[in-house]
C-alpha cells in the first residue's frame, strides 16, 4: 500500500481530514475532488480514509447498541419511576 | 387476561406486552425495546439524520414509555403511540437545533414548501446490506490490527469522539501527526476490511 507512505503537507492532510468527516464547503469538496483526480496515491488515501471512517462509525454504532439497555434501565432508574 | 410466562414473551402482541408492562411484569417492557429499539433508529434516522441523536431519542423515547406506561389504553395500537412520542421528541429536537442554527438543510415538518434533498451514492451500500455481509468482529479485528500509534488515535476520534485538539493534547502528539495518522489508520481499516469480504464498492 505505498499510497500509505506517502507524505502530504499539513493542508492536504486537513482536507482529507475534512473531506473523510463531510465537513468540506460545496465548493471546497468539488475542488478537493478536481485535485484527487490528479494524484493517483492521494486519491486512494483520501477515498479509503473516508470509507474506512463510515465503517468505524458503524462499529461504534453496533458498540451504543450492545449497551442500549443497560444505560435504558440506569435512566429509568435515575428517573425514580 | 392470562398470566404472564416469559418464556412466551415473543409470542405476545405489543399490545399484550403493553399490558403486561402495565401490570408491572418489566420484562414485557424489555420485549418491546428488543421489538422496536432499531426500528425506532431508522424511522427517527429520516428526521434527523444524526445517528447520535437518533440513539438519544430512542433512549428518551423508551424513557417515555416507562415513565407514561399508565396513560396508554388499548383501543391505540402500541406501535402508534411510541412513534407520536418519538415524532414529538423529534420535532421538538429539531426546533431546538433550529434555533441554534440558522440554516439547516433537513426538511422542515412545518414548511409544506421545503423538501427534502435525498443525495445517493450507488457504490456504496445501503448499511443494513452492509450489517449483514459484515460481521463486528472483522471491523474490530481490522482495528485491532492497526499499529498502535494509529490505532490509539482512530479510537479516541472515532469511538470517543474527542476532538483534534483534545486527542493532541492528551497524547501529546502534534496535531498534524495526530491527523495524518487518523487519516492513515482509517484508509487501513479500510483496506483490510476490504480483503475480509467484497463489499461491492468500487472506488
Amino acid at each position: 500500500m505505498n499510497f500509505l507512505d506517502k507524505e502530504y503537507h499539513p493542508v492536504i492532510e486537513n482536507y482529507i481530514v475534512d473531506y473523510s468527516e463531510d465537513n468540506l464547503e460545496l465548493v471546497e469538496r468539488d475542488t478537493f475532488e478536481e485535485v484527487l483526480v490528479h494524484d493517483d496515491d492521494l486519491r486512494e488515501l483520501a477515498f479509503s480514509a473516508k470509507e474506512g471512517k463510515r465503517l468505524l462509525g458503524m462499529l461504534k454504532e453496533v458498540r451504543a447498541k450492545e449497551g442500549f439497555l443497560d444505560r435504558l434501565n440506569k435512566r429509568i432508574a435515575e428517573s425514580g419511576n | 387476561m392470562d398470566a404472564f410466562k416469559a418464556v412466551s414473551v415473543k409470542e405476545y402482541s405489543d399490545e399484550d406486552l403493553m399490558e403486561y408492562f402495565q401490570n408491572d411484569h418489566e420484562p414485557a417492557f424489555t420485549e418491546l425495546v428488543r421489538r422496536y429499539q432499531d426500528r425506532l433508529h431508522n424511522f427517527l434516522y429520516r428526521y434527523t439524520h444524526d445517528h447520535q441523536d437518533c440513539e438519544d431519542l430512542v433512549q428518551e423515547t423508551f424513557l417515555r414509555v416507562h415513565k407514561s406506561k399508565a396513560s396508554y389504553e388499548r383501543i391505540a395500537k402500541f406501535s402508534t403511540w411510541m412513534y407520536t412520542i418519538a415524532l414529538n421528541l423529534a420535532k421538538s429536537l429539531y426546533k431546538k437545533k433550529q434555533r441554534m442554527y440558522k440554516v439547516s438543510i433537513h426538511k422542515d415538518p412545518n414548511d409544506s414548501e421545503d423538501f427534502e434533498m435525498h443525495i445517493e451514492d450507488p457504490s456504496i451500500l445501503p448499511d443494513q446490506q452492509l450489517h449483514e455481509k459484515l460481521s463486528l468482529e472483522q471491523l474490530e479485528k481490522a482495528l485491532m490490527s492497526l499499529p498502535e500509534d494509529f490505532r490509539e488515535v482512530v479510537m479516541l476520534r472515532d469511538l470517543q469522539d474527542m476532538t483534534y485538539e483534545e486527542i493532541s493534547e492528551s497524547t501529546g502528539i502534534p496535531m498534524g501527526t495526530v491527523k495524518s495518522r487518523i487519516n492513515r489508520g482509517r484508509a487501513q481499516v479500510q483496506h483490510m476490511i476490504e480483503s475480509y469480504v467484497d463489499l461491492g464498492t468500487s472506488f
